[in-house]
This record gives structure tokens, sequence and C-alpha cells, in this order.
């Protein structure tokens, strides 16, 4: 089913600043706007070499950009807000309206479109930004809506549907050869492979700014050793493959061994190693778990893994809102700022689409424990990079309770992003409950996005 | 009042079931049966003793066997050995563990947020040792969930309250997952519209149920120094329930999913009549789900599957028959879940092998032999620590000694993140992922676990033989539960025997690392 398109898209968010704290925003806003400019002094943080130790292994791909034909995009990094955030604290802000909450809302690079106070850097980046504030979903819990918005698939039954980092490293791994896992989850866990197999499940990095665990051999046993005891291992699994009459499972384990060995040994292992950036852009990104998990991110980009998460929790503001909220801005703001500056600096940005969301929005209502409550029905994502079109799409009411322009669903965002990566969405996939599933279900592609 | 209306329904229930013949692990064979020879699927050959003796233990205990344990078995000639020795482990109090951190996964899970609190403050092994007493004295299944949804009072004094707890966020959780998991029907898709393949399920009926909880409240406690300490859960005499984002605001009453209205008789509590309907007046599919979920449990799949969504299109009964029957014989044992586990456990269907062909293991749903299933994270530690005395690390820090109980819990932290599915998800075959096999391949302290160090299995086998045959067969003992075949025999005997002085325990310690990372120790089969 369609979308009522109207033509205003793309349309400024200014009129729902109310008149009365007009004045006080402009001038708030205008400090901000001298702030600003340090966006550009900042950019010298990050060194167009690939920095860290990292040059030479990896080179983007300029052979995809031929004549005006955008680059083909060869990565993905979602910046997961775990909890659901709250639009009019973030990305939506209705300056003036009884909803509008303890934040001001300040204006951005991107002419027209605001952000609250506390987004002040990426602010100053808008204008790479596509903010789409016209999500709309009906799940509002968690885990249905975690689902929905990790797989592009509400949850239905028995069928495991694979999350987007599943379906990103399967479709684009081909062409990294670097042995390192594909598809990366940092802080959480991240979404299972569904049909698609262990091989694109996540690796899990539970704290970015540690060495991976279990990487390196235990004490006490020596390289040789360890060949030693995976080749009588191989030899053991063998044997009891053949003792089972059917060896899928224990092949499995086998594989999963051997890319365990190959990731041990693998010289672009040291993309998980934020300690070998200067501590100035470690700094600028933030010594917190998101963003350190921000940069880690960029460093795998950098050595060609096809997806990345990098989760941030405590977005569940049932009580308490604007104190947890502010405090996770303050690792939201350098973190996305840092990661879409020094991806564009090392010239990664136009093949690296970033995508930051969570699985719903927030009440624009506050509940008596200054907290707001799920709500699904009005919220928004943003996109940078990939070569996505900066600028807002879609528009919510001066309240922001409802969506009033360019209403887009989970359907219509996977569409829109897969069909950025050359990923089919109309792909038919035969699933081991028999039941063939599109990779996408139905929707159509946001053409705004995509320019 | 409500005695009498408990009264009388349970006459109902009983008169019912009068006329029904009893079933027994006979009935259920031919029943499996019959369906295979129905769709010419040969069934695989029984299981040895050896791999029954693990499986047994595995699903029943949690852990492997102990060396001991299976060598007696292994020698024991009675023809009644295994129904003795289903009966052993029925009676063992690890049985209630087992049942603990089932309970625990189904009702708790892994979950964030402010009762966190209560998970760092024990409360989840509270609630472990809590489900185990009631399984070791064998409580009725209904009783138990009476208990669990009922929940009154301090958590940490009645740790049957944390799964509400869990829940304490959003009355549409609570009442959607007791649902879930007792009655095995998935009612919170119809929380924000109309049920997706249940027409008869509207938003509306999913608030009248979730009305019989909307006055259970879990507020914080604090000590008398204004302290967080815990939470207390009570049932509140007033509250209107209304349909959310409704204008104008439409009121709910407790009402049953069929239409039934609650509170039946004069019971003033909600919760009280949710059980009330739940265990008495919709009996049979609480009885049905329990039976589903039970075998389930000991054969990796349900008679119907998945075992939470019976309304699924999908989900359709294997086996329409042995279900109903199962499900008849639990209410006539007056809901006693151990004689189910007795008669599921002495059926040829359970004591199968695990060798099977292609078609045998695509067709799951004919239990034509024994799946593949990866160990639980609390089957994997436990078989850990079995195979390798891992505890006994522990033992010998001087520092610590709590330590035991500490290592435990931080290792089946980790089990758990890196080794645990949810109950939603398919497990058909043993998947495993790059951090559990880094994990597996190079922790430290399983590293230490397989070394040659005091009290370590290693050191308990050169203590008790120097012969390597014999080493060997000790090593296959402990991590495999079998003796080792002529092939495992001569290779690691062979390999030990060339190596001299230190470099022996060094071979033995790579054999014991091979053993726990085969495929062989990592599944129950």
């Amino acid at each position: 089913m369609g979308h009522a398109h109207d033509d205003h898209h793309c349309h400024s968010p200014e009129h729902d600043a109310g008149v009365s704290s007009r004045r006080t925003f402009l001038k708030r806003a205008i400090g901000a706007w001298l702030g600003m400019s340090l966006a550009s002094p900042m950019l010298g943080l990050f060194d167009q070499g690939t920095g860290g130790g990292l040059s030479g292994l990896w080179t983007p791909a300029a052979s995809a950009a031929e004549g005006a034909a955008p680059k083909a995009v060869r990565s993905v990094v979602l910046l997961w807000m775990d909890g659901g955030p709250s639009q009019l604290d973030t990305f939506d802000p209705k300056p003036g309206a009884p909803t509008a909450g303890q934040f001001r809302a300040m204006k951005t690079a991107l002419p027209g479109a605001l952000f609250t106070e506390h987004l002040e850097r990426t602010a100053s980046i808008a204008d790479r930004l596509c903010v789409v504030r016209s999500m709309s979903t009906k799940e509002g819990n968690h885990s249905r809506a975690k689902h929905y918005l990790r797989t592009g698939y509400a949850p239905t039954g028995p069928v495991a549907f694979p999350g987007m980092g599943s379906m990103v490293a399967s479709q684009l791994a081909a062409e990294s050869s670097a042995k390192i896992p594909m598809n990366v989850s940092i802080n959480a866990p991240g979404t299972g492979s569904g049909w698609l197999g262990v091989q694109y499940d996540p690796f899990h990095v539970q704290n970015a700014g540690r060495p991976v665990q279990n990487l390196a051999l235990p004490k006490g046993v020596a390289e040789e050793r360890f060949e030693r005891r995976m080749a009588l291992l191989a030899e053991q699994q063998e044997r009891f493959a053949q003792r089972l009459g059917s060896a899928k499972s224990v092949r499995n384990l086998q594989e999963v061994n051997e890319a365990a060995r190959a990731f041990m040994e693998a010289p672009e292992a040291d993309a998980f190693d934020i300690s070998q950036e200067p501590d100035t852009v470690r700094d600028a990104y933030g010594r917190n778990k998101f963003g350190e998990g921000c940069l880690m991110a960029r460093r795998l980009v950098q050595r060609g893994v096809k997806f990345v998460e990098v989760s941030l929790g405590g977005w569940d503001t049932h009580e308490d809102n604007f104190t947890r909220v502010k405090e996770n801005l303050g690792q939201l703001d350098p973190g996305l700022w840092s990661l879409v500056l020094d991806l564009e600096t090392k010239g990664l940005l136009d093949t690296t689409l970033v995508v930051c969301m969570g699985e719903f929005g927030r009440t624009p209502r506050l509940n008596p424990r200054e907290g707001r409550d799920h709500f699904p029905r009005a919220w928004s994502a943003v996109l940078a990079g990939g070569g996505v079109r900066p600028g807002v799409v879609g528009a919510t009411s001066d309240d922001g309770s409802e969506v009033v322009s360019r209403k887009t669903s989970v359907e219509d965002l996977y569409r829109t992003i897969y069909t950025r990566l050359a990923i089919s969405p109309d792909q038919v996939w035969d699933t081991p409950s028999g039941r063939p599933i599109k990779t996408v279900n139905g929707g159509e592609v946001i053409r705004e996005v995509l320019g | 009042m409500r005695t009498l209306v408990t009264f009388l329904l349970t006459l109902l229930a009983a008169s019912a079931l009068s006329a029904q013949e009893r079933l027994d692990s006979a009935g259920i064979d031919r029943l499996i049966d019959a369906r295979l020879s129905a769709e010419g699927v040969a069934a695989a050959p029984p299981a040895d003793d050896s791999e029954f003796l693990r499986r047994l233990s595995l699903d029943t205990r949690g852990t492997i066997p102990s060396v001991e344990e299976t060598i007696a078995f292994l020698a024991d000639r009675s023809p009644e050995k295994r129904a003795e020795a289903i009966e052993r482990f029925l009676a063992d109090p690890k049985r209630g563990e087992a049942w603990g951190a089932y309970w625990d996964k189904v009702l708790i899970g892994n979950f964030e947020g402010a009762n966190n609190q209560m998970v760092r403050m024990g409360a989840k092994s509270l609630f472990r040792e809590w489900v185990a007493e009631q399984f070791n004295q064998n409580t009725p299944y209904d009783k138990f969930a009476e208990a669990i949804i009922t929940a009154e009072g301090q958590v940490r004094e009645s740790p049957q309250g944390l799964p509400t707890l869990r829940y304490r966020e959003s009355v549409a959780d609570l009442s959607g997952s007791m649902t879930r998991v007792f009655l095995g029907k998935q009612v919170q898709c119809a929380q924000c519209h109309n049920h997706p393949y249940d027409e008869n399920l509207t938003q509306q009926d999913f608030w009248e149920l979730a009305a019989f909880f909307d006055r259970t409240k879990a507020r914080p406690v604090r000590d008398e120094n204004g302290r967080f300490a815990g939470f207390n859960i009570s049932e509140v005499p007033r509250g209107r329930t209304f349909i959310p984002d409704t204008s104008p605001r439409v009121e709910v009453q407790p009402v049953w999913l069929d239409g039934t209205k609650g509170p039946i008789g004069l019971a003033a509590q909600r919760r009280e009549s949710y059980v009330t309907m739940l265990t008495y007046h919709d009996r049979e599919q609480f009885a049905r789900n329990m039976a589903n979920r039970l075998w389930a449990h000991y054969f990796g799949r349900g008679l119907v599957e998945p075992v939470d969504d019976w309304q699924n299109p999908y989900a359709t009964p294997s086996h329409p028959e042995l279900m109903e029957a199962l499900a008849t014989e639990f209410l006539a044992a007056d809901l006693d879940i151990r004689h189910l586990e007795r008669l599921v456990l002495n059926t040829r269907t359970y004591q199968r092998g695990s060798t099977a062909d292609a078609v045998q293991r695509a067709r799951a749903d004919l239990f034509a032999a024994a799946p593949l299933r990866p160990l639980t994270p609390d089957q994997l530690f436990n078989s850990i620590d079995a195979a390798t005395n891992l505890s006994s690390l522990a033992a010998n820090r001087p520092a610590a000694a709590a330590f035991p109980d500490a290592l435990r819990l931080r290792y089946l932290a980790q089990f758990t993140f890196l080794f645990d599915n949810d109950e939603m998800e398919e497990v058909d075959t043993f998947e495993p992922n790059l951090s559990q096999a880094l994990f597996m391949l190079n922790d430290k302290t399983l590293a230490q676990a397989v070394s040659n160090r005091g009290g370590s299995m290693i050191a308990e086998i050169i203590e008790t033989t120097k012969d390597p045959g014999e080493q060997v067969a000790y090593l296959f003992l402990a991590a495999l539960s079998r003796r080792p075949s002529a092939e495992e025999a001569g290779a690691y005997a062979e390999l030990l025997r060339s190596a001299a002085g230190t470099q022996r325990n060094r071979a033995l310690e790579d054999i014991l690392w091979v053993l726990v990372n085969s495929a062989e120790f990592r599944t129950n089969h």
C-alpha cells in the first residue's frame, strides 16, 4: 500500500517554533552558530591519512565513482539508540509547544532544521544529515519493536529473521578479503543471522576500549601447541560427525573454529584496537563506551568491515526524562559528530551509510514522573553518508503527536537502505520454516533520501 | 467462596476424566511409531548406555554424569538399570536446580533496566532456589503457577515475585508474559491492534486480560537508613483500567480470553481470579501447555511448536492424539510433573540414538532420532566443571572462601551472555558463533581448568594411573561419559606414549582440551 505523498516533504520545521520562544531561541542559536565555527578547526583532528597505524591495507573504492553515478556503498554503521529516544528532545524539537520539555532548540547547519541544544556539535554538521522526522509504526513494545526495526519485519511466529547487519554482511562480504568478522556489534550483542547462516552472526565487542576478549592465546599455550590441538580437534570432530550420520552441526562448529583461528591471525584485527589512535581523536569521540564504539566503527569500516552496530542504551526514559536524555546526548553528540567528520575527512563518508535510530520514539506528553512513554506513532531516524541527500524528510504536527507529512514505515526505511546498498529488496528467500520471504516486506523507497 | 468454586470445578474436571484410560510409556511410543510408519520414516536404533545416561543426566539434572556414576551404570547388568537411573535422577536435588534454570529463562531471562538491581542483589539465584524447592518437593503444577502469579511481599523474601517484578513497568508485558508462558497464547500483539491471525482477539480483549494485573504494584522499599532495599509486591484494592490512547477513554473490566467475566465468585483479588480462570476454567489448555513444554524440554521441540504460540497457523500439533493423551494424563495425575517426566523418559522414543540420516534429521517433528541440541549455559558450565574440576581452581585459592559461588556466577553470566538462545528462537541445529568459539579456544580460566594443577581432573588422572591406555579411558569417561573407541584409544595412547616426562602431562591437557572443545561435548545428543 502506498503512502499519500505530499509536496512538502522537505519542509521547513521552523514554523513549528512558537513565536514566544523565538527570541530567546534566536539569541541562543546565534551563540551556537558562532560556536559552530569550531567545526572547521576541529576538522584537523581527523587526518586524511588513515591514521592510527591503519595506512595502506585498505583504500576507499575510488573506482566506483564513475561520472555522476553515486559511489557504491560498502559499509553501514548503525548507531542503535536502545530503548527508544525522545524525538522531541533530540532531532525534532517543538519549541513553544506544551510538549516541548525542558531543552531549548537550536539552529543547525541544515537551513531551517532545529535540533535540541544538547546536540550542539551534531547541529554543526547537520548539512551532512538526512533527518527523517516521520517514522511511524505500530509496535510499542520494546522487544517487538526492536525486532521490527532491527530486521525490517514485525515478529511473526516461528521465523527467525536476520538482522540488518547479517543481511548487509551476507550481501557485501564477497568484496572483502579480510579475515575478520564482517558484521560487528559493539556494546550490545546484536541480532542473529536467521536463515543466512552463522558466518553472518554479529561478532560482539563488549567494550571497545579494551582488547577483544579471547583473541590471544592464553598463557602457557604457544602457537605450535595450539596448532597441534586444533589438528587433534579436527580429527575428533570428524569422528563424531561420522557417528551422527549427518554432520551439519559439527561442520558449523568446525567452520566457526576455523574462522576464529583466522581472526586470531589476521593483520586486519588491529582495527579492533583503538589504543592506536591519538589522544586527541579519542577525546573527540568521547572517552565512553559509545564514543569508543564509534571510533572502533570507523577503524573497522576502514578495514572493509561491512556492518558495525554501536549501541547506546538508557533511552527508555519513563522517569526523569530530561536528566537521562541529557546524559545520553553527552555521549551521542560527540560520537556521531566525530564519526561523520572523521569518515568524511578520510574519504569514506560517501561509501559508508550511517544510520542512527532506536525502536520507537517517546510520547510528547510528559507523564507524572517527568518521563516520556513509548511512542511508535511519530518519531525520527537519522541517516548520513552513503550518498543520501541531506535535508529533513517529513514532519510532525506542532505538538509532535502526529506525522503530518511523508509518513514513513519501517519497510520504507529498509527498502531505501537496501536499495542504496544495491541489495535487492525483492529477493525471495527460502526459509527453513518453508515460508518464502522477501528481503523487505513491501514498502516504497523514500525518494527524498536517495536524492 | 473461592475454595468452594475451586472444589466444584475440580469435581467437574475429575468426572470428565473418569472414563479415560491412563497413559503409559508404551502408549506414547505407539502414537509416535504410528506416525513414523505412516510417513515411511524408520526410527533410529536405541541409544547405547553411555549416550542414554549422558542425555538423561543433562536433561534431568543439567550436568553430565560423574566418572563414578558412568562407570557404575556401564557395569550394572540389571535389565531395569535405565528405569532405575531415571528414578535416581528424578529424585536428585540437581533436578530442581535444572528446573530453576528453565523457569529463570522462561519467566525472567536476560533483562535490563531498574530490575538489574534486583539481579545484582541475588534475586535471580533466590528465584532459582525457590523453583528448585518446589520441584524437589513436587509441588503440583497449578500450585506452582499460582504462587508465581499471585506473589506478594518483599521479593527477596518471596522470590516467586521476581517474574512480576521483571515486568513491573508494563502491565501489558506482565499479563502478556504470564499468558504466553502458562497458557501458550500470544496475546501481546493485540496490545496495539487486533491480533494478526486470531481474528477473535481484539485490542479490547487484550486490555480486559491485562486488567487482571492492573492493580499489581511493585514498589521500592527502603531500609531504616533510607537505602534501597529491594521491591515489595502488592495488589492495591482499587484502580481502573483504560485502553491506552482511546478518546473518549474506554474502561475495561477483567474478562478472560473466551469472554467469561472475572472475577469469579467474590474473589476480590484480581490475580487470584486470573489463577482461577487459568487453572480451573481453562485447566485443559493450562495442562496441555505444560505437557507440551515438558515434551519440548526433553525432545528439543514441542508437539506444538513454537511452544508459546498455539494459535499460530504454523503451530499445528505434530501428534494431536498424543498431545491430548499427555494432557489428559497430566490432569489425571493432578498435575504431577515428575509423573509426566517419568512417563516420557521411560519411552523408547526418548531412548533412541542420535545417529540419523538426512530424512530423520530433516523431519525433527517425527522424533525418529534423538535431536542434537547445544548445551544451555547452565549445562555447559556444570559439565565443564564435572569434566575438569573447574571449581577446585577456586578451592585452591586461600584468599576467597566464597569463591566457588562467585566463580560460578561470573561464569554463568558470561555463558548466558555468550551461549544463550532466546526462548523465541528456533534452535534446530547447533550454530555456535565466533565469540563462543574464541571463548572456548582461548579463555584463561578454561585454559587453567584443563591444566595439570592440584585438584584438577588431569591431576586426579595422573594420581590414579600412569598407564596411557587407562588415562585415555579416564579422560573419555570424564568428558564424554563413554569409553574411547578402539581408534581413539589407539591414537591418543600413542600420543601419550611418545611424550616423555612433563610432555606427557601436556599431552593429557591437550586431549582434555580437545574433548571439551568437541561438538560431542558441547551438544546434548
